[in-house]
C-alpha cells in the first residue's frame, strides 16, 4: 500500500466532501485506522474546509438563536433536548423562568458540595484533634493533682498524730 | 501541536449553543451560497439546527469534526434545493460571475472551480461530475485535490 500515492489521489478530498462512492469511503475508514499519515491528512483537510467556510461566513441576524430554541422546544419533549437544560443554558438565558418547578428530590445518592468546604472540614478535623489532646492532657494533670492532694492529706494526718 | 490544541478545545462540552456560537455564521454562509437568498438561507439554518437537535445524541461530537457533521446535516436539509439546481443547472452557475468574491475560488481554474463547487455546493458525486464534464473519475479527484491545495496555500500565504 503506497500511502503517499493514496493521499495524493484526491480520494480523501472526495470522501470528506461526501462525493466519493460508498466503497471508497469504507476503504478510507479502514485505512485511517491503520495509517496515521492518512489520519493526519484527513485532519488537515477538515481544517481547510473550515478555513474555506469561515471565508464565506455570514453572521446570523439577532433573534436567530431564540428562533432555533423555540423550534427545538416545539419539536422535542424537554427530556430529549440535549444540554438545553444544563447550567450553561441557565447562565446564558433566563431559561429557568420557564421552568416553574425546582427539583427537590435528587436521583443520585451522592451530594455535591462547594470546594471551600474541604478547608472547613480540614479545620474542624485539626481543631478536634487539638481539643482531644488538650482533654487528655488536662485529665492526666487533674489525676496527678488529685493524687498529690491525697498524698498531702495523708502526710498531714500523720503529722497531726 | 495542532492536535494538542484540538484536544484542548474538545474538553469544552459540545451543546447546541457551542455549535451555534462556533458554526452558525459558517453554516449560514454556506447555505446562502447554495440558495442565493438571505431569508431562505435563514430558514434552512433553522431547519438544520432542528435536525442537529434531533440527531444530537446519535452523533459522536468528540471523535468527529463538528463542522463536517454540521455540513453533512445541512446538505441533507438542502437536498431538494440541490436536486432543483441540478435539473436546471448551467455551467455559468459556478462561473466567477455568479459567485460572490471569494479569494479561494478566484485562484482556481474553471475546471477546478467547477469540480469544487459542484461537489461542495451542488452535492454532486465524482461519478456524476465525471459523466457531466466527460473526464475520468481520477481526474475529477485530482482537480478536487488541486482545489484544496489552493485553499491551503492561500491561507498560508
Amino acid at each position: 500500500m503506497k500511502v503517499k500515492e493514496y493521499i495524493e489521489s484526491g480520494v480523501l478530498e472526495a470522501c470528506v466532501l461526501g462525493s466519493a462512492s460508498e466503497e471508497e469511503t469504507q476503504r478510507l475508514l479502514q485505512l485511517k485506522k491503520r495509517y496515521p499519515e492518512i489520519q493526519e491528512a484527513l485532519f488537515q483537510l477538515e481544517v481547510d474546509m473550515e478555513t474555506f467556510a469561515q471565508h464565506i461566513s455570514i453572521p446570523p441576524p439577532t433573534g436567530m438563536l431564540e428562533k432555533i430554541e423555540s423550534g427545538i422546544n416545539a419539536l422535542i419533549i424537554p427530556e430529549e433536548i440535549p444540554h438545553v437544560t444544563d447550567r450553561e443554558s441557565n447562565n446564558r438565558h433566563d431559561y429557568g423562568s420557564r421552568n416553574q418547578f425546582i427539583e427537590v428530590e435528587a436521583e443520585s445518592s451522592q451530594m455535591r458540595v462547594h470546594k471551600t468546604w474541604r478547608w472547613i472540614m480540614a479545620g474542624i478535623f485539626v481543631l478536634g484533634k487539638i481539643f482531644l489532646i488538650a482533654a487528655i492532657y488536662y485529665f492526666l494533670e487533674n489525676r496527678q493533682a488529685q493524687e498529690q492532694i491525697q498524698q498531702l492529706k495523708t502526710e498531714l494526718k500523720q503529722y497531726h498524730k | 501541536m495542532v492536535k494538542h490544541g484540538e484536544a484542548l478545545l474538545q474538553t469544552k462540552p459540545v451543546s447546541i449553543y457551542t455549535l451555534y456560537d462556533s458554526y452558525s455564521a459558517m453554516l449560514l454562509g454556506y447555505i446562502h451560497e447554495v440558495v442565493k437568498d438571505q431569508l431562505v438561507a435563514e430558514e434552512y439554518l433553522l431547519k438544520t439546527f432542528n435536525t442537529v437537535a434531533k440527531k444530537f445524541n446519535d452523533i459522536n461530537w468528540y471523535e468527529s469534526n463538528n463542522w463536517a457533521q454540521l455540513l453533512r446535516l445541512a446538505k441533507i436539509e438542502l437536498t431538494p434545493i440541490h436536486d432543483a439546481l441540478r435539473s436546471c443547472e448551467t455551467p455559468a452557475l459556478v462561473s466567477k460571475e455568479h459567485t460572490i468574491t471569494n479569494r479561494y475560488l478566484d485562484k482556481m481554474t474553471d475546471e477546478q472551480r467547477l469540480v469544487f463547487c459542484g461537489i461542495y455546493y451542488s452535492k454532486k458525486t465524482t461519478a456524476q461530475l465525471s459523466k457531466e464534464i466527460n473526464k475520468p473519475g481520477e481526474q475529477i479527484k485530482t482537480l478536487l485535490k488541486e482545489a484544496f491545495s489552493i485553499i491551503r496555500e492561500s491561507n498560508e500565504s
